[in-house]
């Protein structure tokens, strides 16, 4: 079977959806998946320990130039942008903070979208800002698929609303729904 | 976000060519995904927009070329970015090397001031400043003369003021600049006695001198692999046995040939130790 590849973006209000999507996610878990989520740019340590207590998965912070692997879950490291190169392989950067963010959700997912196009399911969560917005379009526009969390359930929508007013997202979904789609790439 | 223009890969690799013929530089080693992004930006700043003009532009004029190439530098972040590892910078580098007479550090590949004005802080309180001979280096005049000036970007001063405190500096970040309306300055005294070298760390260079101290954080992100060796191999023969290298946290040694030559000092930062 084709390798597949997932990200997910999500800002204010998706450290919970994040949680119980990585809970729900099975022990044998074939594809990669990126987390791309604005975190506190100077806390270092931390965030993958409280992420790991629910997930199946193992989960790390790429280090630079480190090889992407299957059933693994990978967390931009903070006040680090994260891009994916030719080769399968990760390359980090402290290039200008994009939308206020760095790691930026809209580099991330233009760059995964360049490098996996129709192998990519995009997936963009609760958030107050409009990072994501541009990188759904640039995964739609190489093929991949686009969900979003139904904004009526994102604690908040500006980011789910910005990405659904400038590109054709794919499904909009709840938190159930998104779980059950990631779930059947296997 | 501005929306530019992308360039297909066929111009990509025409301009980095055209480079490499005309002023002999080599960027076809650089890290893909953010050169790219960084040559379609300059092109919107420097108003070429077409691949064609651009080219043409480069072909033209070298002092074009050296504002191309200062744009596509990355400045650091901020000043006392990750202020632990320079806790770890001062309490297990620092403290070791206190009895020299003398103290040698390089800064390759600066693009910006932070890591040297962080660095000057640093040995301030150290009260080591006097022993340092500090040696900065960079590709383009135009960053050497921007480090040059100590001016500090007025919007990045409270995170590098919170960083400092976790750096756990001894007063507080604003006694070491002057605050005006539009800038703020590194006070003087600190950029008195630094070296500054125009300097292209990519091909094999003979070394200029032997250092004890050498940072390099954030640096190789834009290299690919076969680069990071060679810069590496590189600042390598500018360490003595004991120097000490100090990289970025997410930053590795793992993939140059010769990284057991290095070895760790401590488990949560990235400062490596020569063994041999």
């Amino acid at each position: 079977m084709a390798k597949k590849y997932v990200i997910i973006g999500g800002s204010a209000g998706s450290f919970q959806s994040i949680t119980e999507i990585l809970s729900e996610l099975p022990k044998n878990y074939e594809q990669s998946v990126f987390l791309c989520l604005h975190r506190l740019k100077h806390v270092r340590t931390g965030f993958v320990e409280a992420l790991s207590i629910k997930s199946k998965l193992s989960i790390s912070e790429p280090v630079d130039k480190e090889y992407l692997r299957q059933g693994q879950v990978y967390l931009a490291p903070a006040n680090y942008h994260m891009y994916f190169e030719l080769g399968n392989l990760f390359s980090l950067s402290t290039e200008t903070a994009v939308n206020h963010s760095r790691p930026s959700i809209d580099l991330s997912f233009e760059s995964a979208a360049y490098l996996f196009k129709d192998k990519l399911t995009a997936v963009l969560l609760s958030g107050a800002n409009r990072d994501g917005a541009y990188g759904m379009k640039m995964v739609n526009q190489y093929g991949g698929t686009t969900i979003i969390q139904d904004p009526e359930e994102c604690q908040v929508k500006t980011m789910t609303t910005a990405a659904a007013a400038i590109t054709k997202i794919d499904h909009i979904l709840t938190l159930k729904e998104i779980i059950n789609h990631l779930k059947k790439l296997q | 976000m501005t929306r530019v223009k992308k360039i297909r890969i066929s111009e990509y690799r025409e301009l980095i060519k055209l480079v490499n013929t005309l002023y002999n530089i080599d960027l076809s080693d650089h890290a893909a995904t953010s050169l790219k992004r960084r040559i379609e930006n300059f092109m919107v700043i420097s108003t070429t927009f077409t691949i064609e003009n651009l080219l043409t532009k480069i072909e033209r004029s070298h002092d074009f070329f050296e504002d191309f190439l200062y744009n596509l530098t990355i400045p650091a972040t901020e000043l006392f970015r990750d202020g632990e590892a320079w806790l770890s910078l001062k309490n297990n580098v620092l403290s070791r090397l206190s009895k020299q007479e003398k103290i040698k550090i390089w800064l390759p590949e600066s693009s910006s001031g932070e890591e040297l004005y962080s660095l000057l802080v640093v040995l301030k309180e150290a009260e080591l400043l006097d022993r340092c001979k500090i040696v900065v280096s960079s590709i383009t005049e135009k960053n050497i003369n921007e480090i040059k000036t100590g001016s500090l970007v007025i919007r990045k001063l409270a995170v590098s003021e919170s960083n400092y405190q976790r750096y756990r500096g001894i007063d507080s970040l604003s006694s070491y600049y002057q605050l005006n309306k539009k800038n703020a300055t590194l006070n003087k005294d600190l950029l008195e006695k630094i070296e500054f070298k125009k300097h292209y760390i990519y091909d094999k260079v003979e070394p200029f001198g032997f250092f004890d101290i050498i940072i390099f954080r954030n640096r190789m992100l834009y290299y690919n692999k076969e680069l990071q060796n060679r810069v590496l191999d590189n600042i390598n023969s500018s360490m003595n046995k004991g120097s000490f290298l100090f990289i970025g946290v997410q930053e590795s040694l793992v993939y140059w040939q010769h990284a057991d030559k290095m070895k760790k000092l401590t488990k949560s930062e990235n400062i490596f130790r020569k063994q041999k």
